[in-house]
């Protein structure tokens, strides 16, 4: 704006000699402290399924972001960049010559990947160690012509915040920054070394979510290490333990010491050693304060949950010091590998193809939290609000293992459903007269039956019945007319489990 | 919709010059005597503030139309004198403005009937009168009312584009009858006559926002409903059904039902326990007509050369008539009579007016039962996963049968800060399960679980959530006599009795 508005000339000279001058003393800085040649051009083809037709595959989208050269043959980027990806390439800044990469490991939990491509021709960086708050770091990216532009930044907190393209939290550093970051993956060097990547930059506060390096060290340490465990879980919720009443009610004198276990989840190393109403004290030899910090030798005062996720792996066993009847104990507690596949309502920020079934038109998949997401920024409001409720209220909380809530998600019109085709996003309870609580009960009872053709959702007193001697002319029908490929999409059992990240070629 | 509907507009709309032209003397000279029974209503009004419910929010004036009807009464819609605190009437040409109360009001059906205290009000004026029939698509009808932009009587013209069932806006909940016309319909036209033949058939009650000339009005039949109701001197309401039915257009349903193919009719699917219908008819019970009339695999039946919905026939019955069905149940044909009434139900949320909201504060944390009118306060913040909770108990208590023994659910609603509640800055919007261990079935059951704390402290546990809120029993009293001074609250609680609460 300011260089199109009519300046006096006199300010309009001051101004440019002034800009010269700040460009010359940060081009002479640039060159004593940023490492040369490790970042590149990160292109990428992605496609993800669609949720309410699990068969088709929506529009690619082109995503393009920056990795960073860590490794012959190897890059680091966020795993969003990469994330339902079709196609991986890289680029020199600026240059169009592009090889393909393959992508070896990405973690939407942590929003870390790691890719091989030929990396000839670059520097690997240099780990940095932890910085604190206050640390200044400069930021790198290039313009359209491959010019490198670099930006100095300030750290200004380290804290547990929520990824930007997953609903999960992990630590996280805010940088104040001073230039318009355009994508993903900027590299954040301290003193040389790095520092962090650019998950995120808002232009409104000028303020970037850097991925520390703590975490992406760690990711790399368990990939190289397969097989690939991922983030740790303790298998429990708990809530600030501050009121003094309610620290008087479970009968504590006032220290300003521990959190209040609220519930384990069945099968956990939490749910084998704590129960509700339990105090922690100490976790793995830290002390937990009543709002559920503690000292993080590294960074400062941060939530529990990096010590849970962030500084342990799953299988290990830490030291937690409980308070119960009155009195406190060591105990041992094993930690868990994050299993999505566990909840209710799994979260499927992959974006993995839903299994599903089309029976007599009736598409019938898993209740997950990408199908409600896929719905856009008012999906609460656009979605059976008993869908969004299950999500909202007891996700993670299945009342037996394994258990899901099944859905239909519409119906396609044909002459064997006529009467229920206005029906959609209701939840299925039965369906042949027999419980279903999870798609494969949905398989078994269709390959036992040799067919669907009693639904009964919830609430109604009444199946929905179709004509199982039209089904199989139905299907074929239904098929052919509305392009499904394949009626079904059924997971290989060896399949199902930790989800691990197959793209690229 | 219709596409017929459209052609017939648009024919219309060619023809609308001579009709104007040629039509236009004889409206005017004609609507004279209608013309000086519309009356302009001023009103006062204080609504509930569901937030602090000690009080009301500040009193707002503001106008609406009425007309004078037989018997020294004047009718208006009752979203123009809901909530009111004084209410003025004036005629056309008449600077005297005269207090008027209310005598009936339905909340249900957006119609009041109100009385002048001065009788002089209606010297020379002639009641207006309703039509026998509802008008006919295309008809030409006039709107007169006091909408913005004037002090004077106004006049707009339109016609009957649409009789259709659409929902009542001041209720929130209730479908019946409307009259959509395409006559300039505005604020301050509510509750203004609608004339065919200078005849009354509908009242101006409401529009849909950035929409043109789409002006929705209470067509005679709803209006003869409420005339008929209130005979006795007491308005009952509609009738409430309560069952959830599926066509049987579905062959193979049919079969499963046993349903013979020479006939037709809707599946019973879902009961509510609080309508008319409850332990009368069950799920898969077949209704194959209504009153004698058959009704279709759709849920229509045939009247007077229409396809109308089967509750079309509930809609006009009143809550001391019956409802006749033969049904299909277990393979035979079965008389069924549903005798119509109005149970009181908690669980319909439909939204109030003139009823204070109860609540009970304590240690300064503010207890009210969960109701349309509160949640309408949460604005931005209906877009939480709390307020998303409570969006769903309002739709699906009933069908998801979340009730237990439940009659009302009740919410933390907010809190005075106070030294006594300085840790307790969480858990609002959230359903109280129990109090000191007793269940919280209603607000009633507060005041007798406070008589019981734990160990010295109120334990607070809300549904869904582990963690309690919990207080210092002894604490509480004393610090309540300082908020009430602080906050100027008059009273800690408004509870009614389960009597009145009916």
């Amino acid at each position: 704006m300011t260089l199109h508005s009519p300046v006096n000339p006199f300010i309009r000279r001051i101004w440019f000699l002034t800009c010269l001058i700040v460009f010359f003393r940060s081009a002479a800085e640039a060159e004593t402290t940023l490492p040369p040649n490790c970042v590149v051009e990160v292109l990428v083809t992605a496609q993800k399924f669609d949720s309410h037709f699990p068969w088709k595959k929506n529009r690619p989208e082109s995503r393009a972001g920056y990795g960073i050269v860590i490794a012959d043959g190897k890059l680091i980027t966020t795993e969003d960049l990469v994330r339902n990806a079709m196609l991986v390439e890289i680029q020199r800044p600026g240059r169009a010559v592009k090889t393909t990469a393959r992508v070896i490991e990405a973690d939407p939990r942590i929003n870390a990947a790691l890719l091989a491509a030929p990396t000839e021709g670059y520097t690997p960086i240099e780990w940095g160690a932890p910085v604190g708050t206050g640390a200044k770091v400069q930021i790198v990216q290039f313009d359209d012509a491959g010019q490198q532009q670099s930006g100095e930044g300030r750290i200004t907190g380290i804290q547990i915040s929520q990824l930007p393209n997953a609903p999960l939290s992990i630590l996280t550093f805010q940088a104040l920054t001073d230039l318009k970051l355009e994508r993903v993956g900027s590299p954040a060097f301290h003193e040389g070394k790095l520092a962090g990547l650019i998950m995120e930059y808002d232009d409104a506060a000028q303020t970037s979510q850097v991925l520390p390096t703590a975490i992406l060290k760690r990711f790399l340490d368990d990939v190289n290490a397969p097989p690939y465990r991922g983030i740790a879980v303790a298998g429990m919720t708990w809530a600030p333990l501050v009121a003094p009443a309610n620290r008087k009610f479970y009968g504590f004198t006032d220290d300003d010491q521990g959190v209040l276990v609220l519930r384990t989840i069945p099968g956990s190393g939490a749910a084998a050693v704590l129960q509700s109403g339990d105090v922690i004290l100490k976790w793995d030899g830290y002390a937990i304060d009543s709002q559920g910090y503690y000292n993080d030798p590294d960074f400062g005062r941060l939530m529990l949950i990096h010590q849970i996720s962030g500084r342990r792996h799953p299988g290990d066993t830490i030291t937690v010091t409980r308070w119960r009847n009155q009195k406190s104990e060591e105990v041992q507690l094993k930690l868990d590998a994050y299993n999505d596949s566990k909840s209710l309502v799994p979260l499927n920020i992959e974006g993995v193809q839903a299994e599903y079934l089309v029976e007599g038109g009736f598409i019938f998949r898993e209740l997950t939290a990408d199908y409600l997401l896929a719905a856009g920024a008012q999906w609460m409001v656009r979605t059976n609000p008993r869908l969004v409720d299950i999500y909202l209220t007891r996700a993670q909380v299945p009342v037996k293992p394994g258990e899901r809530i099944i859905i239909l998600t519409g119906v396609l019109p044909d002459p064997i459903n006529v009467g229920y085709q206005e029906i959609r996003d209701e939840l299925v309870t039965h369906l042949n007269g027999k419980p279903v609580s999870s798609i494969r009960d949905v398989f078994a009872i269709r390959d036992q039956d040799g067919g669907i053709t009693r639904i009964r959702l919830k609430t109604l007193g009444l199946d929905l019945v179709m004509d199982k001697a039209m089904l199989a002319d139905a299907n074929r029908r239904i098929a052919m007319l509305y392009g499904i490929p394949k009626r079904e999409y059924r997971k290989s059992q060896a399949a199902v489990g930790p989800l691990r990240s197959a793209v690229g070629n | 919709m219709h596409p017929s509907l459209i052609r017939f507009s648009g024919i219309f709309r060619s023809l609308l010059l001579i009709v104007a032209l040629g039509g236009a003397l004889s409206v005017f000279a004609g609507i004279d005597q209608q013309r000086l029974s519309v009356v302009k209503i001023y009103v006062t009004i204080q609504q509930e503030d569901f937030r602090q419910p000690w009080q009301s929010s500040p009193p707002m004036s503001g106008s609406g139309s009425g007309f004078i009807i037989k018997g020294k009464r004047l009718m208006t819609n009752a979203h123009v004198v809901s909530d009111a605190r004084f209410i003025e009437v004036q005629r056309e040409g008449d600077t005297r403005k005269y207090p008027a109360h209310v005598l009936f009001i339905a909340h249900d059906c957006d119609i009041a009937v109100l009385e002048v205290n001065d009788d002089s009000f209606f010297e020379e004026t002639t009641p207006l009168t309703f039509g026998s029939s509802l008008p006919s698509l295309n008809d030409a009808v006039i709107v007169l009312g006091y909408p913005m932009g004037g002090g004077r009587l106004s006049l707009t013209k339109g016609v009957v584009s649409r009789i259709d069932y659409n929902l009542y806006a001041h209720s929130s909940i209730d479908s019946h009858l409307v009259m959509q016309v395409d006559a300039a319909i505005n604020p301050g036209n509510s509750g203004g006559p609608v004339l065919f033949h200078n005849k009354v058939i509908g009242i101006a009650f409401q529009g849909i926002a950035a929409s043109q000339n789409i002006g929705y009005t209470i067509p005679l039949p709803v209006i003869d409903h409420f005339l008929k109701d209130i005979e006795d001197g007491v308005y009952d309401g509609y009738p409430e059904m309560g069952a959830e039915h599926l066509s049987t257009e579905n062959p193979a349903l049919r079969a499963s039902l046993g349903l013979p193919a020479s006939v037709s009719g809707v599946v019973v699917a879902f009961v509510d326990s609080f309508g008319a219908a409850a332990d009368l008819l069950k799920p898969r019970d077949v209704l194959l007509s209504i009153d004698g009339h058959p009704i279709a695999n759709d849920g229509t039946v045939r009247l007077d050369d229409n396809s109308v919905e089967y509750t079309e026939f509930i809609e006009r019955k009143q809550c001391t008539e019956s409802i006749f069905f033969t049904i299909w149940r277990e393979n035979k044909t079965v008389a069924v009579v549903v005798p119509l009434k109005r149970k009181p139900d908690p669980f319909i949320f439909r939204q109030t007016y003139d009823e204070k909201p109860e609540y009970l504060i304590i240690g300064g944390m503010i207890f009210s039962p969960l109701s349309r009118g509160y949640l309408a306060t949460l604005g931005t913040e209906l877009n939480t996963p709390t307020a998303q909770h409570l969006l769903y108990i309002v739709r699906y208590a009933k069908l998801d049968n979340l009730i237990k023994d439940r009659s009302q659910f009740v919410l933390l609603i907010g809190r005075l800060p106070h030294p006594v509640n300085t840790y307790c800055a969480s858990h609002f919007n959230q359903i109280l399960s129990s109090v000191n261990g007793v269940p919280i079935r209603n607000i009633s059951d507060l005041p007798e679980a406070f008589k019981k704390p734990a160990q010295g402290f109120h334990v607070f546990r809300f549904e869904g959530r582990d963690d309690p809120l919990i207080m210092d029993a002894g604490q509480t009293v004393k610090a309540d006599a300082e908020i009430m001074e602080h906050y100027s609250i008059p009273s800690l609680s408004h509870i009614l009795s389960q009597e009145t609460r009916k």
